[in-house]
Parts: structure tokens; sequence; C-alpha cells
């Protein structure tokens, strides 16, 4: 645990705060599962700092939305985005709470994670082997959210792990990508991890025009 | 032998709960930046199953205390309890649009700005998702969007399945990142080629 940050006020955009709130939540549900179902405590406990990266948000976003508000009409316009802030601290909460069960070292119902890992969208690691054709290559070339619906979620690389990694990111050989995807996708990016599958389904769906 | 069905009640609500949980929390969003009534009534509506879900869960739970170390238990009951805080969250969200709250702007725009986000579109007579069903599409696999919800003749239609056929003018709103969300939006209404 890092230090309480002190309360003071940055000048930062209401909107820009509120993507980062519901990026950073989005994020940390999928990782606390993740932690949860590959047993992984360094997950975890980057779980709980995001926890208060998202306290320290909301509370600049209150600070925020105090100075827009001049009268009851802007208090009426602004109550949605403070209630906005509030529950997406909540489900930070909620994330924290699943995360420390693998903390404190719980231990989990077999059955559960075998669940876990059939659902309909699911989370998954994979480890970049050398002959991978995603070795080396960025985020923003391979496109695996559009080309087979895949998200990666974080790369542990040794010791060190990126979350929420950047477009220009790259995969390197024997980095572990965690990723959440559909249940197709997660086989398919498995396969390319492997060297099993030599390129990227490209989406059937194009972006082109259609004939009169 | 009771025992070993309660065991696997309890998975089964778990991955209930957590699924319901996530979906909630797409279709809270949809409604508010929709500033969609009918969503949010139908996230209140979710609400109420997963209240009654987790009360029958803690129960199983407690009921098969002597089937398992009770550290499995408590992490057992854990998962429930977040997935609960996390539809409550979710009703809360939506509880803002049933008060009648003016979707604030910046919501629709901090959204839509977010990496992964929410869209909703209508599917036109000439797109080439309509008469096709889900499974066909695979468009979760195809471009990463997730359909959440359909609405069709004033009817609602919430986690669609595989087996849903996609027909003209359908309201789709789904899920995804911004390449894919493009390619939806033109598979939904194609724009004509210039000659």
């Amino acid at each position: 645990m890092s230090e309480e940050e002190e309360i003071k006020y940055k000048p930062i955009s209401i909107m820009e705060l509120l993507t980062q709130m519901h990026s950073t939540t989005t994020l940390m549900i999928d990782l606390a599962y993740s932690a949860v179902l590959f047993n992984d405590k360094d997950l975890a406990e980057e779980v709980s700092e995001l926890e208060e990266k998202v306290e320290n948000l909301k509370t600049t976003l209150l600070m925020n939305t105090a100075i827009a508000i001049k009268d009851a009409v802007d208090a009426e316009s602004m109550i949605g985005i403070m209630e906005v802030g509030g529950a997406a601290d909540t489900i930070s909460h909620a994330a924290a709470d699943i995360a420390d069960i693998v903390s404190i070292g719980l231990g989990i119902d077999q059955n559960i994670l075998k669940a876990f890992a059939k659902t309909q969208e699911r989370l998954t690691r994979v480890i970049i082997q050398a002959e991978s054709i995603l070795a080396g290559k960025a985020l923003s070339e391979l496109k695996l959210e559009t080309n087979i619906g895949v998200s990666v979620i974080a790369i542990r690389r040794g010791k060190e792990l990126v979350l929420n990694p950047n477009p220009n990111e790259r995969l390197l050989k024997g980095d572990t990508a965690i990723a959440r995807g559909s249940d197709v996708g997660v086989v398919e990016l498995d396969k390319l991890a492997k060297g099993e599958l030599k390129e990227i389904p490209r989406p059937k769906i194009g972006n082109g025009c259609v004939l009169n | 032998m009771c025992s070993k069905l309660s065991q696997e009640q309890v998975v089964d609500m778990i991955v209930q709960l957590k699924d319901f949980s996530e979906m909630m929390v797409d279709l809270a969003y949809s409604s508010l930046i929709y500033n969609n009534e009918e969503i949010a009534d139908q996230v209140n509506d979710m609400e109420e199953i997963v209240d009654k879900l987790y009360t029958k869960l803690e129960l199983t739970v407690l009921r098969s205390r002597e089937m398992q170390p009770a550290e499995v238990l408590l992490s057992s009951i854990r998962l429930a309890v977040a997935a609960e805080q996390i539809a409550d969250a979710a009703y809360k969200l939506a509880t803002i649009v049933k008060k009648g709250a003016k979707s604030h702007p910046i919501l629709k725009l901090a959204m839509e700005k977010a990496d992964e986000t929410i869209v909703a579109t209508t599917i036109s007579a000439n797109s080439i998702l309509a008469d096709k069903n889900l499974g066909e599409l695979g468009l979760e696999d195809d471009i990463g969007m997730k359909i959440i919800a359909v609405k069709r003749h004033g009817t609602w239609t919430y986690n669609p399945k595989d087996s849903f056929t996609l027909a003209p003018n359908d309201l789709i709103i789904a899920r995804g990142y911004s390449e894919g969300r493009e390619r939806l939006l033109n598979a939904a209404s194609p724009k004509l080629c210039d000659d």
C-alpha cells in the first residue's frame, strides 16, 4: 500500500475524469477475475493499487463538479455525473474485494474456476513463443480487438507487468499476455501465440461500400 | 448425495451472478448514454433477480458448510458479494435515468472516448446483417462487437442468443472497440458506392 495521497485540486476536465474512471473500473473487473482464475497475486496487488487511483479520480471529479456548479440548474445537470463517479467507485471496491480473495489466499472451489473458464466471454493467458507471428509486433499492427475480438488487458514481461498496454506496446517472445475475448477468439489467440496459426484471421465484415 | 448437488448449484449461481452483474453494467451505461428508461427498467428487474439469487446462494453455501473448508466457502460468498455490489452500482446508474435526470452531454462524450464503449444503431434494409442470425454472424469473434440488446417493434431482447435473427429496422446496442464499432455501423447501414 502506498501512502495516502493528499487531497489536492487538479485541473483536468470532467470528461477526461469520467473516461478514466470508466476505463479503469472496466479493467479492474477483468484483472480481478483474472487474478482469481490464474491465482495470480501480482495481478491482485495491481487491482488494489487501481482502487486507490479510482478513489483519487472520484475525489477530483467531485471537486471539479463542485467548481462547475453555480446554480440549481447546474446542480441538477451535474448530479448524474456525480452519481456515475460514485457507481464507478463502488465497482472499483467490488473488484478490489474479488482480488483480495487471492491476496489473502482463501482458495477457490476448482469447479468455479472451471466454470469461469467456460463462459461465452472469457479470460485467457498465453505465452508468446518465438515462432509466433505475434512476437515483435505492436498491438496497433495486430489489431486483435477488431480481427479476432480479443483485448489484451495486461502483459507480463519478466518481473514487469504492463497494465492496459497502449497501442505502441510490442508483444515480445516470452511475454505472458492476459486477454479477454469470445470463446472462439481466445482459441485463435492461443494458436497464434503458440505459432500454430500463422496468419491473423481478418474480419469478414469489411468497411467498404455496397453496390446499389 | 444432496451435497454434491448443492455444490453444483453454488457454482452455477456464482457464474450467473457474474454474468448478470456485468451485463447490468453494460445496460446501465447504455440507458444513461441514450437516456433510455426502458433499458433502465430492465436493469431494475435484473437487480431483483440478482438479490434473490444472492440470498439463495448464501443459504446454499451455509447449508453445505460441512462439505468444504471454510476458506473455500468464504471465497464463494465473497465472489457473490462482489457481483451483488457491482449489480447494485448498475442499479444506481439506472436509477439516475429513472429519476429523470437529463443525461449530461459530457457523459456521452466521455464514454465515446473510452477504448471500449457502447454504440447504438439501426439495421437498414440493405444491411448485410439483416436476416442472419447472431451465431452465423459471429460478430464478437469477427470484429469484437458484442450485441447486448435489440429492440424490435417496441420490445427489447436482452443478451440475444446465437439463434436470434436480425431484421431491418431492429435497433441494436453493442459493446466493443473503436474500429469494430466503425465496421458494425457500416455493416448496419452500408454506404453506397459512388458509381
